[in-house]
């Protein structure tokens, strides 16, 4: 699968028009056809088509992605720095879309029609139907700007005496023991983990709210009840957890969608993360650093559904037993 | 829709305020052109960054301001309603349709049906969104109909994930079970218990997504990929908008509390349509 | 209700706990990181514009562009191709290795042979390029010369930083570009990637230019360019306090900083021309009286005033004010029924219609033209494009009309006038060909003994192109910078490189 993927992308980045040379050069100075001609060769972009994705797929085997073509560093450091910054700070909000998202979706559906099961709809819409780049400007404003109390933008100040090591930079405070550092980078974290995690959150709640309604109604439910057992307990150990499978399915869409970089919240917090590196990529035609990226999202989504699908088998028995 | 079915969706108060506010709107909208109070295309330079409520000097009102190439909000707003709302239902319209016939498929049929659809699906999923817009985009140039198709091109997975993951657990559900026993067609099984069953679910993941689509539009527009300028949509409207948050917020905050309003009606309808359509659910009510 | 408590306590105390930047520390908000710090590998103006501070050049220039010595003390043209640069004594590398013409030597060889950088060739070898050597005579003069004659070397060289041969021959050009060690006024201490670059004053700083006072060490005791892609980050940063230049803010957000008692507006006339390109292979532009018609249509005063805050300056052909070669001559008045006029004298009594391009940020100056383009019968849609993609459209002449810009940092001819309209250049979208005006460059170029003649042949092609339009030129637009009021001793320069040697920050 990770094959078809860089090869489709292969052929669409080859299809679309635009010449990475070309842009790269810009425009200043003359530039003469032979200096045009020149990078072309020393990048192989003057090799056929399958040529250039075979010796792609050969140095991709041994670890190596190529060279960017704008850096002009090799493309497995680019990304090892930029990779660190995205996972942490999805991981970081995704904590908080669980913690906030579940209880309230449950919540919501226990106490349906409520006054907190409709308040809880209205802030959970606010959050899907806020703009990113909105979302993300207005905390700026507010808690930066006006109250002063988290930086506006950025991951690390300078100061902490903090050596990123494995680049999760949460990791590399604790790992280091400098409570300070990892004040100043959870300082950092939050205004973008918020916006960040708004959608997610959202989704959440209500995905929670909408299938545990469901397994509410449903036999075994019934009978937990008829059993006397307790509601809380039937509520939580019985129907979240059956209600939880499409929430996972979801989360784990959602989870692989974010994880290949939240370009909008990543340029309005300034975080040097991987989609930004992506998409400036893309308009550049930088395509091995595209392809190195490509090839990253592939496996993070191979190794989300993988793990989705053992959660399945987790929670659902009825499907660990018919696959057995 | 069925009689019992329509009168829940009626006793449903949120539902039907959600209705109101859709059908309000949408209404606002289909009829920009004779209530606007101004051309939402052209601007008037000498009247740029207005505030709300402004009376320009020759009489005319600019009841939310104007942006800064001097064009009235409020008739930007509801011709870009048209553009945006026309986008989601159609987006979305196609997608759900799409995800849904596929994942009922995928999940009754099995198989080598399975396979193949679920590694097309992980495929799209696994690609990047924005290469395959850029790279549609510079084929066949931006425009509506291929902003459509970049859209529903990985959008249909999501639905078809959910569905299909719901139909696998229903599948060996006891009234399934029973119904095949008893001798019910595929085709029976297949609409009356999976698809009715999946509704709900499907309605739910399609309302959430117009509100995305209509995000996802905005971003691409940003690009230069989406909808063309002059033509305003509500993204377009909100990201030309964000440069003047400081000093113009009406130019962004007037299409965002459109698009607020809009995802708000369509699911709290959403809401009560599912309850109105379960026919589980619809069972609760009545007294055992 | 305990847990949202203690969420809610540990949140207060993380928002109060913040970390000073105390000190002399001037932060720079830039829009785009540096691609690499290595200054022979790059192609982008914001790397240049933070290496600036940690290396130096031969010769650089003043914040109104003129050239002076800043490494070489002197230099002379000793024939058409060669030129001689007499070093700066007692110059010593941020590892305290004295700078020596070997070090010239090396950093010219390294940009403009082959496959000298990991491998490859520099792309900053096409801003070199007719140079074939570089000698050292001795060690603190060195000889460069040229295949052709090449007046223009002069104003390209503040652009090619010197870096330290022994450096480089020890690391390695990978971890150079990650660890570099110059002559500027400040040093390498750390780079966050997409994040920051860290510098500090370099103690034994020899003082930069004589001819730019004050001369000595730089008076900060840090400087750090943090990367804030987003204009509002940028601006939000800047009225928190946490930075104290922010560079290209849009005209629309100058009433929102100087609202601001901290904060003032720092405006300096950039040096990117912008027109109205059209091509010229195909109708209806290859007809002069249409494009004559396009620029008396065009207010541009009206735009510059309203879409660019009044911060641009029109021009009436390619070349900034600011250049020498620059030729004042009389712009297209704006007359709409001299337009109208036209359009029917060549067969267009009912006008056309046409798609404007332009990438995202000419969009409302896209939209305005079309609205007064459509005053004189003419229905013209706008289209943005990512430049990727508008590129090759042009460059296949498959698109009308578009509106673009073009860069000239060194404020030669020969870096916008060759490349934009020569025949076949890769600038030249709109297809212009010109015996007459390839003449020109080529006399320009490789025939005129005397700069006057040189200068005299750049402003008759100025004035050619006016004449036949096969662009309608627009502007010159100021670039503006958001500046705390702290900050003192600095200038924004035209072609955009920050330097803060001399900057210093109020208490």
């Amino acid at each position: 699968m990770v094959l078809g993927v860089t090869f489709v992308v292969f052929l669409l980045l080859w299809l679309t028009p635009g010449d990475p040379v070309e842009i790269f050069l810009g425009q200043t100075g003359p530039i003469t056809a032979e200096e045009i001609a020149r990078i072309r060769r020393e990048f192989g972009l003057d090799q056929p088509f399958l040529v250039q994705y075979g010796r792609f797929v050969a140095r991709a085997l041994r670890g190596d992605l190529g060279t960017s073509i704008i850096h002009r560093r090799p493309v497995v450091s680019l990304l090892a720095q930029t990779i660190p910054a995205t996972v942490e700070l999805t991981l970081f909000a995704a904590l908080i879309a669980l913690l906030v998202g579940v209880p309230a979706g449950v919540i919501a559906a226990v106490r349906r029609r409520s006054l907190l099961d409709m308040a809880g709809t209205v802030i959970a819409l606010a959050g899907v139907s806020l703009p990113g780049f909105w979302l993300g400007l207005i905390l700026v404003i507010a808690f930066a700007v006006n109250l002063k109390v988290f930086p506006v933008a950025g991951r690390l100040s300078f100061g902490t005496g903090l050596v990123p090591q494995t680049g999760f930079l949460l990791l590399d405070a604790l790992l280091q023991r400098k409570l300070s550092a990892l004040v100043d980078v959870l300082r950092h974290l939050v205004l973008p983990a918020w916006a960040t995690s708004a959608g997610m959150m959202a989704m959440t709640m209500r995905l929670v709210r909408s299938s545990l309604l469901e397994t509410l109604n449903q036999e075994y439910v019934h009978t937990a009840r008829a059993k006397g057992l307790a509601e809380h307990r039937v509520i939580l150990a019985h129907a979240l957890r059956n209600g939880l499978l499409p929430v996972i399915t979801a989360l784990a869409l959602n989870l692989g969608a974010l994880l290949s970089g939240n370009m909008v919240v990543e340029t309005v917090f300034g975080w040097p993360g991987v989609g930004r590196l992506v998409v400036q990529a893309i308009q550049t035609r930088d395509y091995p650093l595209v392809q190195g990226g490509v090839l990253f999202y592939a496996l993070t989504f191979v190794a989300l559904n993988l793990l989705a699908d053992l959660s399945y088998g987790f929670l659902d028995p009825r499907i660990r037993h018919g696959r057995e | 829709m069925r009689r019992r079915s329509w009168r829940a969706f009626r006793r449903n108060r949120l539902a039907l305020a959600g209705a109101i506010l859709v059908v309000a709107l949408g209404l606002a909208v289909a009829l920009a052109p004779w209530i606007a109070p101004h051309d939402p295309l052209r601007g008037n330079l000498a009247e740029r960054l207005r505030p709300p409520g402004y009376r320009g000097g020759s009489g005319p009102i600019y009841l939310l301001g104007t942006d800064n190439l001097g064009r009235d909000i409020l008739s930007r707003v509801l011709h870009g309603g048209r553009v945006s709302i026309a986008l989601g239902l159609l987006v979305v319209g196609v997608s759900i349709t799409l995800g849904v016939t596929l994942g009922l498929i995928s999940a009754y049929v099995a198989g080598f049906c399975d396979t193949v659809v679920g590694r097309v699906a992980d495929v799209l999923l696994a690609f990047p969104y924005l290469v395959f817009a850029i790279a549609l985009m510079g084929l066949v140039g931006p425009g509506f109909l291929n902003l459509v198709m970049a859209l529903v091109f990985k959008e249909w997975v999501i639905a078809y994930r959910i569905v299909r993951s719901e139909a696998l657990t229903l599948k060996q559900a006891a009234f399934v079970e029973a119904s095949r026993a008893a001798g019910a067609s595929p085709l029976r099984i297949l609409f009356r218990h999976l698809l009715m069953n999946v509704l709900p679910s499907a309605v739910v993941v399609a309302t959430l997504r117009v509100g995305w689509v209509v995000l996802m539009e905005a971003s691409l527009s940003f690009l230069g990929l989406g909808i063309q300028p002059p033509q305003p949509s509500w993204g377009v409207i909100i990201a030309d908008g964000r440069d003047h948050l400081f000093r113009a917020w009406w130019i962004s905050t007037f299409p965002g509390i459109a698009i607020f309003l809009f995802v708000l009606g369509v699911n709290l309808m959403g809401d009560g349509l599912r309850d109105a359509l379960d026919p589980r659910l619809a069972t609760e009510r009545i007294p055992e | 209700m305990r847990k949202f408590l203690c969420v809610s306590v540990s949140l207060l105390a993380l928002a109060l706990s913040g970390l000073g930047q105390g000190g002399k520390t001037l932060v720079v908000g830039i829009d785009a990181d540096a691609l690499t710090l290595d200054p022979g590998n790059f192609r982008h103006r914001e790397t240049e514009t933070i290496l600036r501070n940690m290396f130096d050049a031969l010769v650089t220039r003043t914040s109104t562009m003129e050239i002076v010595p800043e490494l070489a003390v002197s230099w002379e043209r000793v024939s058409d191709t060669e030129w001689i640069f007499y070093l700066r004594d007692g110059v010593t590398w941020h590892d305290g290795t004295p700078f020596t013409a070997e070090d010239v030597v090396f950093t010219v060889e390294r940009t403009i042979k082959e496959g000298r950088i990991s491998g490859r060739t520099s792309p900053r070898k096409g801003l070199l390029d007719p140079v074939t050597d570089a000698i050292a005579l001795d060690r603190l003069t060195v000889k460069l010369i040229t295949a052709v004659p090449y007046p223009a070397l002069i104003a390209f060289l503040p652009h090619h930083l010197i870096v330290p041969k022994h450096y480089v021959e020890a690391v390695g050009d990978e971890y150079f570009a990650e660890h570099p060690v110059g002559t500027g006024p400040f040093k390498f201490v750390r780079w966050d990637k997409g994040v920051q670059i860290v510098m500090e004053p370099y103690e034994n700083y020899y003082g930069g230019s004589p001819a730019i006072p004050p001369v000595g060490p730089a008076k900060l005791e840090r400087v750090i360019f943090r990367v804030l892609p987003e204009t509002s980050t940028r601006v939000a940063a800047l009225k928190a306090g946490e930075i104290h230049i922010a560079t290209r803010i849009p005209p629309d957000l100058i009433p929102e900083l100087e609202a601001d008692p901290n904060l003032r507006v720092m405006a300096v006339r950039g040096t990117r021309s912008a027109f109205l390109e059209m091509n010229v292979t195909r109708p209806p532009f290859n007809d002069l009286r249409v494009r004559r018609a396009i620029a008396h249509a065009l207010h541009v005063d009206l735009i510059i005033e309203h879409v660019l805050g009044g911060l641009a300056t029109p021009i009436p052909s390619l070349m900034s004010p600011d250049s020498p070669f620059y030729q004042d001559l009389p712009r297209y008045p704006y007359d709409p029924a001299r337009a109208r006029a036209l359009l029917a004298e060549a067969g267009y009594p009912q006008g056309f219609s046409f798609t404007l391009d332009c990438t995202p940020p000419f969009k409302d100056v896209a939209l305005v033209i079309a609205e007064m383009l459509r005053e004189v019968g003419l229905d013209v849609k706008v289209q943005v494009w990512e430049w990727g993609l508008l590129l090759p459209k042009l460059l296949a002449r498959e698109r009308d009309a578009w509106v673009a810009d073009w860069g000239n940092a060194t404020l030669d001819p020969m870096d916008i006038m060759i490349p934009k309209l020569r025949t076949g250049e890769r600038g030249n979208y709109s297809g212009y060909s010109s015996c007459l005006y390839d003449g020109l460059m080529h006399f320009a170029e490789y025939i005129a003994r005397t700069a006057e003649s040189r200068l005299a042949a750049y402003q008759l092609a100025q004035e050619l192109i006016a004449y036949e339009l096969p662009l309608v030129p627009l502007w010159v637009a100021q670039e503006i910078y958001g500046v705390s009021r702290r900050v003192v001793g600095w200038q924004p320069s035209p072609d955009s490189r920050i330097n803060l040697h001399r900057a210093d920050l109020l208490d």
